[in-house]
Parts: C-alpha cells; sequence; structure tokens
C-alpha cells in the first residue's frame, strides 16, 4: 500500500468516524452527518411479537450467536437440530403453547403412574376409572379394594376427573370421589370440576390428576400407608409400573374384562388376574420376582397372584 | 468517541452491563431498554441500505435478538456490533427474498432501493446548503455498489470499526478499508456530478 493509501486511509477513517473538520472534506462531511442522521429519532413501533416480548418479557434461549467476532458465518438461524433449537420452539410457542406440552408432558406421566399403582389413592381411582373406560385393562384401584371390590363409579362416567388442557393442574371432579378427593379443588372445569366430554376421560383430556387438597399430582408417589421405596419407587405393595429412573418397570396385575365380569371386580372364583406389563414396559420385562423385588417383597392384595402369561395357563384371558 | 466509533447519546454506558444481565433473563423491561437505545440506529440503517420495510425489520432483527441474548457475552459495543451483524444478515435474507419474488409494487422493484421516506429532519448544515436531506442521502447510496454501501453505512449509520465490519459482512479488515476508500471515491464523484461543492 503506497503512502498515499495510508494518508487517505487516515483521512477516510477521519472522515467516518467523524473526527475530520468539516472544512476538510467538505459535502463529503456533510453527507456523512445526514448518514449519521437517518439513525437518529424515536424507535419505530415494535411488531406485536416484540412488543408482546417486551411487555411480557420473553424466555431468552441459548441459541447459536450470529458471525462471530474475527470470522463470519452465516447465521444459524435455520438450524432446527438440537437441544437449543428446540428450547427456541418451545420458548416461542407462547404461553398457551408451553402450558399444553407441560400438560400433556404431564399427563403422560400421570397415566404412567396410574398404571402403576403410584398414585394416591383418589387419583389413582380417577385415572383408573378413566383408563377402564376406553381399554380394556383394569388399573390397581385402592378405592374398589375399600369397597370390597366393587367397582364405583360415581357420578363420573361422565366428566370425570379431568377437564380440557385448560384446567392445568386444577380439574377435579366433585362427586361421586372417595373420601378426600372431592372439594377443595381448583376446579379447572365447569361445575364442580365435571367439565369435559361426556362419557370419557383419558389421556387426551387435559391436565394433571389432583392428589388430594387440590395440588397437582406426583408423577411418583407412593399411596399412603405403602411401606414403600419413598417416592421415587412405587412404594405400594406389588407396587408396578413406573419407578425411578434406571429400573425395570414392575409390572401393573390388570385384567383385561370379560365380557360377563361385573362392573365391580372379579367374581368369586374367577381365575386370577393376568399379569400383563405396562404400556412404557420396555423389552425385556423381567417378571414378578423383578416387581417383588422392587416392591419390597409384599404381594399387593390387587394383584395377589400375578401370574406370567407364559408359566400358567389358568389365568389368561 | 471510542476506539474509531462515534458513541450515540443514547448509549446505555455503565448501565448496560446491569441492563444486559437483566435480558438475559428475560425481563421486559431490559429489553425495551436495549430496543429503545439500537432500535433507531438499526431502523436508520436498514432505510439508508434501502429495505422495502424497516421498522418490521427491525422489529425481526431485536427479536433475533433476544431470543438468542443467552449466546451472548460482551461490552455494550461489541453488543452494538453484534446487533448489526443480525441487522445486515436480516437484510441480506430481505434481499434475496425480494430478488426471488419480485414484487409489483414500483417502490420495491429495486430491492436495493428505499420506497419510505424516514421522518428525520435533515441537519443543520444541509438545511443551510439546501442541498441533500434524507430522501436524497438514501437515493447517493442507492448509487453505490452493494458492498461498498454496506461497508459505508455500517460504518456511519452502525458506528462500528473496521474490524467490526468485516465481521459483518464476511470479508478481511483490509478488504473493508479498501472498500471504504472505494465508497468515498464513489461518493465524491456523485456530488460533484449532482454540483454539490467539495
Amino acid at each position: 500500500m503506497s503512502r498515499s493509501d495510508h494518508g487517505d486511509d487516515a483521512a477516510i477513517e477521519a472522515l467516518l468516524s467523524g473526527t475530520s473538520a468539516g472544512s476538510e472534506h467538505g459535502s463529503l462531511a456533510a453527507f456523512a452527518d445526514e448518514l449519521r442522521a437517518l439513525a437518529g429519532g424515536p424507535a419505530p413501533a415494535p411488531s406485536p411479537e416484540l412488543a408482546s416480548m417486551l411487555a411480557d418479557g420473553f424466555s431468552p434461549g441459548a441459541g447459536p450467536a450470529p458471525a462471530g467476532r474475527g470470522r463470519a458465518r452465516r447465521a444459524t438461524w435455520g438450524r432446527r437440530a438440537g437441544r437449543a433449537g428446540v428450547g427456541r420452539r418451545v420458548a416461542a410457542a407462547g404461553a398457551a403453547g408451553r402450558a399444553a406440552l407441560a400438560t400433556s408432558v404431564a399427563l403422560a406421566g400421570i397415566t404412567a403412574a396410574g398404571a402403576a399403582g403410584a398414585l394416591p389413592g383418589a387419583a389413582q381411582h380417577i385415572v383408573a376409572t378413566a383408563v377402564e373406560a376406553i381399554t380394556p385393562f383394569q388399573l390397581p384401584d385402592q378405592a374398589d379394594d375399600e369397597a370390597g371390590g366393587e367397582r364405583r363409579r360415581g357420578a363420573g362416567a361422565t366428566g370425570r376427573a379431568v377437564d380440557g388442557p385448560e384446567a392445568g393442574a386444577g380439574a377435579r371432579d366433585g362427586g361421586g370421589e372417595p373420601a378426600g378427593a372431592s372439594g377443595g379443588g381448583s376446579g379447572g372445569g365447569e361445575g364442580g370440576g365435571r367439565g369435559g366430554a361426556p362419557g370419557r376421560a383419558g389421556p387426551d383430556r387435559g391436565g394433571p390428576v389432583p392428589a388430594e387438597g387440590g395440588a397437582p399430582a406426583p408423577v411418583h408417589g407412593g399411596r399412603p400407608g405403602d411401606a414403600g421405596d419413598g417416592p421415587e419407587g412405587p412404594g405400594a405393595p406389588g407396587a408396578t409400573g413406573l419407578d425411578a429412573p434406571g429400573r425395570a418397570p414392575v409390572p401393573t396385575v390388570v385384567s383385561p374384562p370379560a365380557r360377563d365380569a361385573p362392573l365391580g371386580g372379579p367374581r368369586p372364583g374367577a381365575p386370577p388376574p393376568v399379569t400383563v406389563p405396562p404400556v412404557s414396559t420396555p423389552a425385556g420385562w423381567a417378571g414378578t420376582e423383578a416387581a417383588e423385588d422392587l416392591a419390597g417383597g409384599e404381594p399387593s392384595p390387587v394383584d395377589a397372584a400375578p401370574v406370567p402369561v407364559a408359566t400358567t395357563g389358568g389365568g389368561q384371558r | 468517541m471510542h476506539g474509531g466509533r462515534r458513541i450515540g447519546p443514547g448509549a446505555l454506558g455503565e448501565q448496560f452491563d446491569h441492563v444486559l444481565a437483566a435480558a438475559r433473563t428475560g425481563a421486559g423491561w431490559a429489553a425495551e431498554r436495549l430496543w429503545r437505545t439500537l432500535a433507531p440506529s438499526v431502523a436508520g440503517y436498514l432505510r439508508a441500505q434501502g429495505s422495502a420495510e424497516p421498522d418490521d425489520l427491525t422489529s425481526e432483527v431485536f427479536v433475533g435478538v433476544f431470543r438468542n441474548l443467552g449466546s451472548f457475552a460482551g461490552d455494550e459495543e461489541r453488543f452494538r456490533s453484534w446487533v448489526f451483524t443480525i441487522a445486515h444478515r436480516r437484510l441480506l435474507d430481505e434481499r434475496r427474498r425480494a430478488a426471488r419474488r419480485p414484487h409489483p409494487a414500483a417502490a420495491v422493484a429495486d430491492p436495493g432501493r428505499a420506497h419510505a421516506a424516514p421522518e428525520v429532519a435533515p441537519s443543520a448544515e444541509a438545511e443551510a446548503l439546501g442541498r441533500l436531506g434524507a430522501d436524497g442521502v438514501r437515493r447517493i447510496c442507492d448509487r453505490l455498489a452493494a458492498d461498498q454501501r454496506d461497508v459505508l453505512v455500517l460504518r456511519l449509520v452502525g458506528g462500528l470499526t473496521v474490524e467490526e465490519v468485516a465481521a459483518a459482512v464476511g470479508k478481511s479488515p483490509g478488504a473493508v478499508k479498501a472498500l471504504q476508500r472505494r465508497a468515498v471515491e464513489a461518493l465524491r464523484r456523485i456530488l460533484q456530478h449532482q454540483g454539490v461543492p467539495l
């Protein structure tokens, strides 16, 4: 680079940085000033999306920064893989979307816990009823046990348990529930919490099933009185289903209802219930021995005789 | 002035670290402070570059800024550089979209041409001289080569240093200096041609 170029560069640098005297560059300096003036004035009106972020806050992601210092590269706005992308999508989903996502995740966990019999009594009853309404399976239900094996369907075939997704943690069925389950709920639904599609209940309906007192049911929870493994393991005797992380799921003893099976449960003399693994059971489920090991060795009165499908013929339907 | 750059009167200065920390937690008030500090400059940059919708694009820039705030670390100068880098990228995206989908509106026929007059009063000098004005400035900028205009506007409106402009446009500092030299020469010829005394 020649000396004149250096000199020019210095003069240009002074012009562009605004340090040069106006007389040195005449209209160039005036032009530069006018160009800078375009940056003056108030901020433009924000878009609706930005206005919402400014007013309500936002979730700053940890997405990749655009062109870094010293090395220009394409901005990675289009990158969708990875947790950062997921995080951005969740953050951008809006409050309703995030609520729906959280509700779905919680409901999946509640359903799994219900299959394991790991929910508190009232919640277990609600989930069991809901599952039984749409599937051929029966879940452990302490309420039925307490009623002497006779299944109660309270006011609850319709509008039972949970309302729509909007209910969040608040849906509660106000009628026909075992003690402790009614009232006190946050009443996400209409009419005391019996809202929702009549006659239907299930994983596609709404928020987590609350435990007694209206708090959302824990996903991993022992039932009252269980001698159990604590909150991580299902403490219910013969407990089944979702366990602490890392453990093999415990089989749930459920009985596909016979055509003529009474609503209240198996008839005297009916074949023992068949052990059927829960939905979440991965391949290689160990069987009842594992269940007993994990549950502390006490067989459940509900699944009194868990019979692996492979080892018995009498109880299988 | 600092480091070859003019710091605008709206700079946060000592408050920047506090505001940035709050914005990184998602605080709307902090985001608004950042918005009000830099949005005028970003909008001015986009107008000077002939953006079809500079206000909307400015909002889009800041949505991207706030969503990626977790990845930023640095001082106010670096933040400004980062914001203008995002703005430049968004501008290129807009130009590509406009080039792929020609718009029948005459104002957008040329992606590089601005169509909205900013509501910015001309400088006192320009008023006294009665020569340019905001529209005149933009018309002159339109006559520059795209890469020359990018460098010039980022330097003058964005207040970026040579190195920061280089990072934003993906060129070496030496190339940026060459471009700004050519841009100034081109400006000199244009203004001379228009009868503006140099």
